[in-house]
Order: C-alpha cells, then structure tokens, then sequence
C-alpha cells in the first residue's frame, strides 16, 4: 500500500498542506513542535480512523476553525487507486468517505489502509499499564481479522451488560440465571479474542527476535508472554471455549461479589522478556527502543503476510535512546523491505547524504519544504 | 435561522424536534411547511395525529397494533395459524410483512433483554408467548430479533424457556449483518432470512 498524495485543512497546527508522496521512505524533520507528528497522526487517521493522541476529535481542529478535512489518495499493490477522506465538524461530526462513497460504520474500512505506528506513547507499553498491551493486539489484529474487531465490539457489549447483570444479582434484584444468556456470548466471542490473540503473539515472537538480533547485533532472546486469566494453553479455538467456560464457572461467586467479570481476555496481558527475565525491570531505554522497534517490524511482517499487502509505517521519533549502528541497522532494515515508510526526526543529517529512495522533507510551521 | 419569537411556530417546531431523526433545522423546515399549507391539509395532519392515539390499541393476541380487539393479521382467515414470528417492536412485523415471504402470526415482544438500559426480561411479553404455545395449536416458533447482542440474549433466554415444547423452534440465518437493524435491512435480506431460517 502506498500512500500517494495527502491534503490536510485544519488540521492541529496544520492550516492547509499539499504532500505529494513519491518515495518510499519519507523523513519529515524539522524542530520541536512544527508538525511532524501531525502530520503522522493525519496519514493514522484515514487507516485507522481515530486519532493515537486524543480521544475526542475537538482537540484536532485547529484553533479557531469549525473543521478538519484529511484525504489520502492510496495505489494499492494491484495498481489500483482508491480515496480515503475523513471530515471532522464541531456541528455535523465525524464522517468517513471510501471514494465517493459515505461510510456508516467507520470500523468497516480498517484494513483496508493497514498501517503500523511506533509513537512516543508507544514506549509506554514496556512499562504502563496492561490496558495499552491490550489495546496494542487489538488494532494489529483489527486490520487483520474483521471477524476478531466484529467480535471485540461485541463482546465489550456483552461484558457490560453481564457486569450489570452481576451487580443486580448481588443487589438481590435478579437471579442467577440471569447470567445465562450473557455468559453464552461471552464465551463465545472472548474465546475467540484470546485464541487469536494467542496464536498471533506466537507467529510473532520468532520474528522479533530476528528483527532484535539484525538491529543489536547481540544474540539476545527477546519474547512476548501472553498472560491469561484462565489457563490457555490450546491449539484450538474450541479448547480455549472451554477452558473460559470452565473458569468462568469457578469464578462466579467472585463475579457476583465483584460485581464485575473478574476473567476474560479484558483482564489479559502480556510480559515482554529478555533472556526470560522482563524487559520491564532488566531493559535498558535503548534495548527497550531496539525492542519496540523490532515488534514494529515484526507485526509489518505479519500484517503483511495475512493481508497480502505492506503495511504503511510511521515511525515517530524513533532514534533518540539509539546509538549510531543500531540506527544504521535500522534504516536499513527500512530500506530493505520496501514498505512505504514516514519516520519523523529533529536531526535529519543522517540522511543528507543518503540513497535515492529517501525523500527529505522539511516541516516548519505547519508547512512542508521539499529539499530533494 | 433565528427564533422569530411567535409562539405557535416555536411551539411546533419543539413538538417536531422530539421526533426521532428530526434535528432542529429539519424541524423548523417542516413547521414553516405547514404554516405555508392550506388550512385543509394542516386540519388533516392533525386529525391523523390525534386518531392513530383514538382509534388503535395493541392487539389482544400478538400486540401488533389493532383497531380492534385483534389486529388484522390475527383475524386473517388465510394466515397459518401454527406459526408465530416473535419480534422485538412493532415496526419489525411491518419490515417483515413486506417481504410477503411469510404467512404466519406474530408475536411483538415490545423490547428485548438489556440490562444496561433497565430492561429485564420479565418487562417483556415472553409469559403471554408461553401462554400462547400452551393455549394455541403452535407448530413453529421462528426468532425474529435483531442481530445484536441484546437480541441475541434474549434468543438465549427463550430458547431455554421453550426448549421441552415440542415445537419447532428457528431463528433467522445468520446472513443478517451484525450490529445492523431489522428495519433498515432491504426487503429482499429479510426474505432470504426468512426462507434460510435455522433450527434452534
Ligand atoms: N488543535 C490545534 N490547533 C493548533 N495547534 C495545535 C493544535 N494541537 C496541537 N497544536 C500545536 O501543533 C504544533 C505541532 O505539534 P506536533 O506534535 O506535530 O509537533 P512535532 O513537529 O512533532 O514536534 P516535536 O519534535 O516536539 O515532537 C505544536 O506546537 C502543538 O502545540
Ligand atoms: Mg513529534
Ligand atoms: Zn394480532
């Protein structure tokens, strides 16, 4: 997938850009705070819909506008042309365009821009809470699986409203029955989730740590741990249904007394490791750096092989914490693969001189200054 | 467009915007409508209003709704009288009767199982369902709720209560799109649905 030409209006502090893209790998410098990581956030957007800053598209608009109006045009690997259009008013809200075609439920189109992002707040996911590694497989396997986003929806439904049904039941207003129909569904879709889940930090796992050997040099064990609320430990997603079954039978007096699901894939995590031991405690910041970005690469890999298409990367400030010949090995892993790639960077001088298929563009106030 | 402070207008313009999928722009369109159109055709638009509230009642067996004591479907002499479809609201029998794909009762539950919003199941007509298979010589019971997951809980829950009928028991195939609504499904969705239902 490559993104070929992006306009932004209104967009933070972009006012009006016009990008035309013709290389594949894209490095977009320029000092702190002059729109770098805007403009990767506005490319984030027409895949994944939302925003990985802020939750609420009011904080996008620029001050003092009404509205913001990203569109992307994309050549997909058959040659194909396609427009991604997102529009965004404090009056009439968020609206999605697929070509000329409005879309009514946004999650439709994720997948069809499949997109890889290592942002700042991404670092945070060695060291923050077990919500943002949750939320981490669940945009990678969304691009992948429109079953699995289907089934992510629906099961935070179900959960709600079985929470609901367990606090009544504690209340005395509701009987325990009542969880039947609840329960059914939740093991439905959450076995679903953790199956998937599980079998995709497995195809992962060796990837990184080839990807963490060609960047480090060091041969190191780097690996991802899925850690369940019930045993998980299945080949098949029919075991992992019965093995949700099983415990959320056993924990259904808790439940009660909770008032809340106490198991589930809502409660999983995952433990990165470094030569089994977690990389939380025993990484240092540019192990920790070299990791993360090997998960990018690995997960581009994966994406790719289940899509059939490369995914777009956007790297935000990704070498600050890495020494010069682990950003060597970077770079050219980049350059090897051939996915179309935006890497934002204050010091651009590293590429100054560099190969042909690096497009240097400066960003300053908002603006974009093309230098090759 | 600004308020022009002449109560009636402001008056209907209120009354319209509470209308489901009415905003207020749209509201104030129809309301100058109206002020436009011929005394006849106002006069007439208020007796439709007033008379759909006069003269209709929920049907005594199904809860469609009726001018009479029963609704037309029920005193149908040519419908099969062995089958009940088991709706959520009333507007799913009219999605439904339009795909003409389908001879039996209904049976309009008035909601469906949702405890985040207060809805248990004893809110809703399930007991008259059981009564109506008690009382009536039902052959078939088809399920015909909306794909969410409310709908699908409330698929569990009667299941279970009419599983030791001996009755047929089905559910609309799973051709209908998840998350989406019976009543914006096309015609010919719904018909397909119907024809494929599946046995529970
Ligand atoms: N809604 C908005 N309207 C106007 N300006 C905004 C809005 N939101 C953010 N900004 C400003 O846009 C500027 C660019 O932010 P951005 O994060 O893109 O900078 P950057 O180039 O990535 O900088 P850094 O190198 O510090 O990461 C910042 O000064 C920010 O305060
Ligand atoms: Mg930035
Ligand atoms: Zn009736």
């Amino acid at each position: 997938m490559k993104l070929i030409s992006l306009k932004v209006l209104n967009f933070r502090n972009l006012d009006k850009l016009n990008i035309e893209i013709k290389k594949n790998i894209n490095i977009l410098h320029g000092g702190n705070g002059q729109g770098k990581t805007s403009i990767l956030e506005a490319i984030y957007l027409l895949g994944i819909t939302k925003s990985f800053r802020v939750n609420d598209d009011r904080s996008l608009v620029k001050n003092k506008e009404k509205f913001y109006d990203i569109t992307g045009d994309f050549l997909k690997e058959t040659n194909k042309k396609f427009r991604i259009r997102i529009f965004f008013s404090w009056d009439e809200g968020k609206h999605v365009f697929y070509n000329q075609e409005k879309i009514k439920t946004f999650s439709s189109i994720i997948g069809t821009v499949p997109i890889i992002l290592l942002s700042l707040e991404d670092l945070e996911l060695t060291y923050g809470s077990p919500s943002s590694r949750r939320k981490f497989m669940d945009i990678l396997l969304s691009q992948i699986d429109p079953v699995y986003l289907q089934s992510l929806k629906q099961y935070k439904k179900v959960l709600l409203n079985r929470n609901k049904v367990l606090v009544l039941i504690n209340e005395g207003k509701e009987d325990v029955n009542g969880l039947i129909p609840w329960d059914q569904q939740l093991i439905e879709f959450g076995s679903y989730l953790c199956f998937k889940r599980y079998q995709m930090i497995k195809e992962l796992n060796p990837l990184i740590e080839a990807y963490y050997r060609q960047i480090s040099e060091v041969s190191e064990k780097m690996e991802i741990g899925y850690q369940s609320s019930f045993k998980l430990n299945s080949e098949t997603a029919e075991e992992v249904n019965q093995q949700f079954k099983k415990k959320l039978q056993e924990v259904q007096a808790r439940d009660i007394n909770y008032g809340s699901t106490t198991v589930g894939p809502h409660r999983d995590d995952l433990i990165f490791y470094k030569n089994n031991q977690p990389l939380k405690v025993f990484g240092s910041q540019g192990e920790n750096k070299t990791f993360l970005i090997s998960l990018k690469f690995a997960e581009a890999q994966l994406m790719e092989k289940h899509l059939n298409i490369k995914p777009i990367l956007l790297l935000d400030d990704i070498f600050g914490e890495l020494d010069q010949r682990r950003i060597k090995k970077v770079v050219e892993n980049i350059q090897k693969t051939d996915r179309q790639t935006f890497i934002t960077t204050t010091k651009a001088d590293k590429f100054k001189d560099s190969q042909t298929n690096i497009a240097l563009i400066k960003v300053e106030n908002g603006q974009v200054i093309y230098e090759t | 467009m600004k308020e022009l402070g002449i109560s009636a207008l402001d008056d209907l313009i209120d009354q319209f915007s509470q209308l489901p999928g009415i905003g207020r722009k749209t509201a104030q369109r129809l309301a100058l409508f109206i002020l436009k159109s011929s005394p006849e055709y106002a006069n007439d638009l208020a007796n439709a209003i007033i008379n759909i509230k006069q003269n209709t009642r929920l049907c005594k067996r199904c809860f469609n709704v009726a001018e009479e004591e029963f609704c037309s479907i029920c005193s149908d002499h040519n419908r099969d009288v062995h089958k009940i479809c088991v709706v959520e609201d009333i507007v799913d029998v009219m999605a439904i009767e339009e795909t003409r794909s389908y001879r039996g009762l209904y049976h309009v539950l008035g909601g469906v199982i949702s405890p985040l919003s207060g809805v248990s199941a004893d809110q809703l007509r399930i007991k008259e369902l059981v009564e109506r298979i008690q009382n009536e010589n039902i052959e078939e019971v088809l399920l015909a709720l909306n794909p969410s997951t409310e709908g699908e809980a409330t698929i569990i829950y009667i299941t279970r209560l009419l599983k030791n009928f001996n009755i047929r028991l089905t559910r609309l195939a799973s051709g209908v799109p998840m998350g989406s609504h019976l009543e914006y499904l096309d015609v010919a969705t719904i018909g397909k649905a119907i024809q494929s239902r599946q046995d529970l």
